[in-house]
């Protein structure tokens, strides 16, 4: 069966998947790169809610933040896009692209202010 | 050398009451709910009362668990993506609610809310005004 997901590449040759992809095994892909000028990821439909299930960018957060911890990070779904060190840089990583979740995350045992 | 800023929103604040308290609006799916919240810089994330929570029909535990500290203690929150609302203005933000159900405290905090403002304060005229910062 043959699957087809949107990613991007840069001109060192480096593939982010923008889409969640599950494999159970080593795989072979052809790569096609497209020519059009179409934005990446404004083609997905946006309903003021992201694409992937809300759940599923929930659980990437808890099983991963902490290898992430003090960093900011944007996610498509599930899927993470880029990670930086403050929220400046991260907006330059990712600008042009829509519909990103971005947020700085701690480990779980960090005590982050509840100011009050 | 004046420096100039342009703001999309005016809020109006009670200067009586202790602290600055603005109406805010979570939604989550279908649902919603309007807390009045106190802005708080020093608050790393915004929190909420756990039953906010539950009438947005979350499974407060499910959520993304973290540590909170004060200055009398600790205690968890759990995280989840919503959109918070204050005076029209929509971000897509982390906000989390307390496990603890006698929490009583409502504030907004840093992380994906006000560092995503540009916020001009008239503290004795009980006046905020707020943009959406929009980086070039």
């Amino acid at each position: 069966m043959l699957t087809t997901i949107e990613a991007e590449i840069d001109v060192n040759g480096k593939i982010t998947l923008l889409e969640p992809l599950k494999i159970s095994k080593k795989s072979r892909v052809i790569i096609t790169l497209l020519n059009d000028e179409t934005p990446i990821n404004q083609a997905k439909p946006i309903n003021g809610q992201p694409k992937a299930d809300d759940n599923l960018q929930l659980e990437w957060l808890k099983a991963n933040r902490d290898q992430y911890a003090g960093k900011y990070i944007a996610l498509d779904g599930d899927i993470l896009v880029a990670q930086a060190e403050t929220l400046q840089e991260i907006r330059k990583l990712t600008k042009g692209k829509n519909n990103l979740f971005i947020v700085k995350v701690f480990a779980q045992e960090t005590v982050v202010s509840a100011g009050l | 050398m004046p420096y100039q800023l342009n703001f999309e929103k005016l809020v109006s604040f009670d200067i009586n009451q202790d602290g600055i308290w603005i109406d805010v609006e979570i939604k989550y799916s279908d649902s919603n709910v309007k807390i009045n919240a106190k802005i708080d810089t020093g608050a790393t994330y915004s929190i909420f009362e756990r039953h906010f929570g539950e009438e947005l029909g979350l499974e407060i535990e499910s959520g993304m668990r973290q540590r909170f500290g004060t200055a009398t203690g600790s205690f968890y929150a759990y995280g989840f993506r919503v959109t918070l609302t204050v005076a029209e203005i929509e971000l897509d933000s982390m906000v989390f609610f307390a496990e603890d159900e006698s929490f009583s405290k409502n504030v907004l905090g840093r992380i994906t809310w006000l560092e995503n403002l540009i916020f001009g304060l008239v503290d004795q005229a009980g006046k905020i005004y707020l943009s959406k910062y929009e980086p070039e």
